[in-house]
């Protein structure tokens, strides 16, 4: 049976992007803001508050886990987080939609309706 | 001082918020605060009202009002930061703010972890974990002698923000008595060995998920726990 994936979505633009700096590798919290500015082309920085607001809500729903620590010299106050495996699904979701709505933009960008003669 | 500003603001977080994100939040500040401090306040403000917000208890309103006291104090006096010789009366302003909140931290399931000590007598290690509704744990601690002590917690009871358990071991009988506040266990381990009674002080910080830090205290008679 299909997955009902449907009340995730659509997700805002900080989840998206969380989740999209999250799909290569664990990252820390610091690490994600880096990988959002850099996806992004500098153009959405998220802060400190906005991560953590969205990392509680994306722990809670079960779509990010906190991942162990990599080794014990780390600096106790660097936690990281990982995807699990609804947040993949979720986000490969969510990338789906978001094709289709650009396929759609596309088409109408393209092919401007015909204006009627006056 | 903007340091001191933004932990400030922090602790007008809601408690669970505040314990699981707190230390990393003014570890990034402590990162990117070279960069400009005014977005991270901006920032800061704007997920303190998001978090209030989805917090619908009592508290949520003393909480928020706080909050913005703090924001129309920052909107004072960061511009005069330099002429500001004491940050004495900063202090007071904040903690006459957050009294509310962080007197009703509460323990829950979220506060799920092991408690590791490095005192005089080697290491302290307690799991404490909530299922299915009861708080079920174990405290071992490593005595003078490297061995091993303790066993399962009984009479676990967590009323509020306090914790007390004992644990009847077969060398000893241990009681701890300690309260979650600011987002680190404080407490003291009472533990009869051999009929001596001895006591240390015990304070714990999370460092992870499910993992929290113990370190003991200086205590006159810390050294005695077996």
């Amino acid at each position: 049976m299909k997955e009902d994936l449907s009340p995730f979505l659509p997700l805002s633009p900080a989840t998206l992007h969380i989740l999209l700096s999250l799909a290569g590798e664990e990252r820390h919290g610091y690490g994600i803001m880096q990988e959002v500015a850099r996806q992004s082309e500098g153009q959405y920085k998220l802060g400190p508050g906005t991560l953590y607001d969205n990392l509680q809500k994306l722990m809670d729903q079960a779509i990010v886990e906190e991942a162990p620590r990599r080794s014990a010299d780390d600096d106790p106050r660097r936690r990281y987080y990982r995807l699990t495996g609804l947040g993949r699904r979720i986000l490969t979701a969510e990338v789906a939609r978001l094709e289709g709505v650009v396929r759609e933009a596309r088409i109408h960008l393209r092919q401007p309706s015909p204006r009627r003669a006056s | 001082m903007t340091r001191s500003l933004y932990r400030s603001l922090l602790w007008l977080y809601p408690p669970g918020f505040r314990a699981r994100f707190t230390e990393e939040m003014l570890w990034i500040y402590d990162e990117t605060a070279s960069a400009g401090v005014i977005p991270l306040f901006t920032d800061g403000f704007a997920s303190l009202f998001r978090q209030w917000v989805q917090h619908s208890t009592p508290l949520a309103a003393a909480g928020f009002g706080g909050a913005l006291h703090m924001a129309l104090f920052l909107i004072m006096i960061l511009p005069m930061s330099s002429r500001v010789p004491d940050c004495a009366p900063v202090r007071r302003v904040l903690l006459s703010n957050i009294s509310a909140p962080v007197e009703h931290t509460r323990l829950s399931g979220a506060w799920v972890g092991a408690l590791r000590s490095t005192g005089p007598s080697g290491p302290i290690e307690l799991i404490l974990a909530k299922r299915g509704g009861a708080w079920t744990g174990e405290l071992y601690l490593q005595g003078p002698d490297g061995q091993m002590h303790g066993g399962p917690l009984q009479d676990i009871d967590v009323e509020g923000d306090s914790l007390r358990f004992r644990i009847e071991a077969a060398d000893a009988d241990m009681i701890f008595t300690g309260r979650l506040r600011q987002g680190r266990l404080r407490g003291v381990l009472e533990a009869t060995a051999n009929g001596t009674q001895v006591a240390a002080r015990a304070r714990g910080r999370k460092v992870g998920e499910g993992t929290w830090q113990m370190a003991r205290a200086a205590s006159p008679n810390a050294a005695g726990i077996p």
